[in-house]
Formats: structure tokens, sequence, C-alpha cells
């Protein structure tokens, strides 16, 4: 939750100003933020840098944009079932709901962006988000495990997969 | 035990039967998804798999990356191969974009 946490309130509204009034190289600005995060342990040097502004595009500006819109919608109507009960959707037939957006909307960033392990930025900026929401992320990642899309870091299951093979190959 | 998904090949050498020998009981007990398990066969083909070095993420991204890997590996089963595909070109793009914006960065802090 290191992220979003440390940026300004402000910071996502100057990062948009900042690339409008300049030229961004070609590339998916995502996974250029990600990169950035993984290269800097704190997003706030990175920041500093200076990097982030250059390369931070509108891509990733209106995703998390989107999501807090989109979550804080669906926060606000759990609320309301929650609390009126003046509906007969079920609590958990309005989680599915909001889940299976949250998957839908997560498959296609995924597919568009890098492999997972490198999303430490959406990742955490999604934490964070459904959890201002109401939601429970870590539950919902866990679900997610069987999704393909969604599968955690899957070089690191192949690696470790790997590691396995030639122990239990020799072994036999 | 079902018929392995798992191609054989006349090439295949004693190194390569036991993997794929392990990887068919993996399927088998649903321990590995199959189209997993086709990854790390074809990846004890290649000469990183067969030095039993770990799995490097470049070794991970060129099995996607090569086309005619790539076309075996979805041969053997079905499996999210596109998006893994996606993934891993996007990776390698990102590199060289992150090579470049490095050197530029380097370059602008030279007076």
């Amino acid at each position: 939750m290191r992220v979003f946490k440390s940026l300004p309130p402000d910071a996502l509204h100057n990062i948009r100003q900042q690339l409008d009034a300049a030229e961004r190289p070609q590339a998916s600005a995502l996974e250029a933020a990600a990169q950035l995060i993984n290269t800097h342990s704190d997003y706030q040097e990175a920041l500093k840098s200076g990097l982030v502004q250059r390369v931070t595009g509108g891509d990733l500006v209106e995703f998390i944009e989107r999501m807090r819109n989109r979550l804080q919608v669906d926060a606000s109507r759990r609320t309301t079932d929650k609390q009126a009960k003046k509906t007969q959707l079920r609590a958990d037939q309005v989680e599915e709901t909001s889940d299976e957006w949250l998957s839908e909307q997560l498959t296609d960033f995924m597919r568009g962006s890098a492999a997972w392990k490198n999303h430490g930025l959406a990742l955490v900026g999604l934490g964070e988000l459904v959890a201002e929401a109401g939601g429970n992320f870590e539950g919902w990642l866990l679900q997610q495990r069987n999704n393909p899309v969604v599968a955690r870091d899957t070089h690191g299951r192949a690696a470790t997969f790997a590691n396995r093979l030639h122990l239990e190959a020799e072994a036999a | 035990m079902a018929e392995s998904v798992l191609r054989r090949l006349a090439t295949d050498d004693e190194f390569v039967k036991r993997r794929l020998t392990v990887l068919d009981r993996w399927i088998d007990s649903g321990e590995i998804e199959p189209w997993l398990a086709v990854v790390l066969a074809e990846w004890c083909r290649t000469s990183e798999g067969r030095k039993k070095a770990p799995l490097s993420t470049q070794g991970f991204e060129d099995l996607f990356l090569n086309e005619e890997t790539f076309a075996v590996m979805r041969e053997q089963v079905d499996g999210p191969w596109m998006i893994y595909f996606e993934q891993c070109r996007s990776l390698r793009a990102n590199e060289a974009v992150m090579g470049f914006l490095t050197q530029l960065e380097s370059l602008s802090a030279q007076p």
C-alpha cells in the first residue's frame, strides 16, 4: 500500500498536467511506471527523479481514476444495501457483481500490460482502492488464483516447479 | 495414467525423458496445469534447462517469444498462451524502452 499512500493528493493531476505538456516515449506508460517502481525502492524517490513524470502516462492515470470512481459507486451501493436492506440482493450477490467487474477490468488491464510480477504499482494501487471502497482485496485475489490471467507471478511458479523438476528427476 | 499431453521426440535423451515422466505425474495429480507443464518440458530441451540452472525470466520469456517453440507449445494443449505471449512481448519491449530512458537520463545529467 506504500505507493499511493506516498503520493501527494494531487499527484495524479500533476502527473497528467506534466504529461500533457511533455513528449513521452511510445511505450506502455504503465509498464514503464511499474518498472520504475521495481527499480526505485521508494516511490517518492522515483517521483523526485523526474522519470515518473516523464513516462507515467494517461493509461495509468485513467485506469486508476476509473477504478476509483467505480469502486466508490460499488461501495456506496453495498453500504446502502446492507444498511437499508431495501433490495432483494443478497450481500454476496453484490460482492459477486463487484468482483466480476474487477476481474474483467483486471483481465483487460493485464492483457495490455506486462507480467504480473511487474505490476507492483498497479496491484498496490488497486489494493488500496479496493480497501478504501470497503472491499477485501486479499480475499478477492485469493479467489482469482485459478484465473490464469491473474495468476500471481507465473514465472515464479514456473521457476519453483523447474527447481523441483530437476531434483525429482535426478532422485528418480 | 491418462495419455500424456507432452510431446516425445526421438532425440529426447535420458535427461529429458526423466523430466517428462515427473511432469506427467504432476499433471495426473493435478499439481500443475498441463500448459505450464508443456512450458517446462520445452524448457528442459533448451540449453538453460539442460544446465539444471534456475528458470530465468529471460529463459521463460524466450520460450514464448521464439516463434517455433511457441507454436509447438500451443499445439500440445490448450492454455492461456496468447496472454503470456503478450505479457512476455511487453516485458521485452519495456526492457528496451527502459534502457533508452536510462541512457537519456544519463545524457541529460551531463553538462
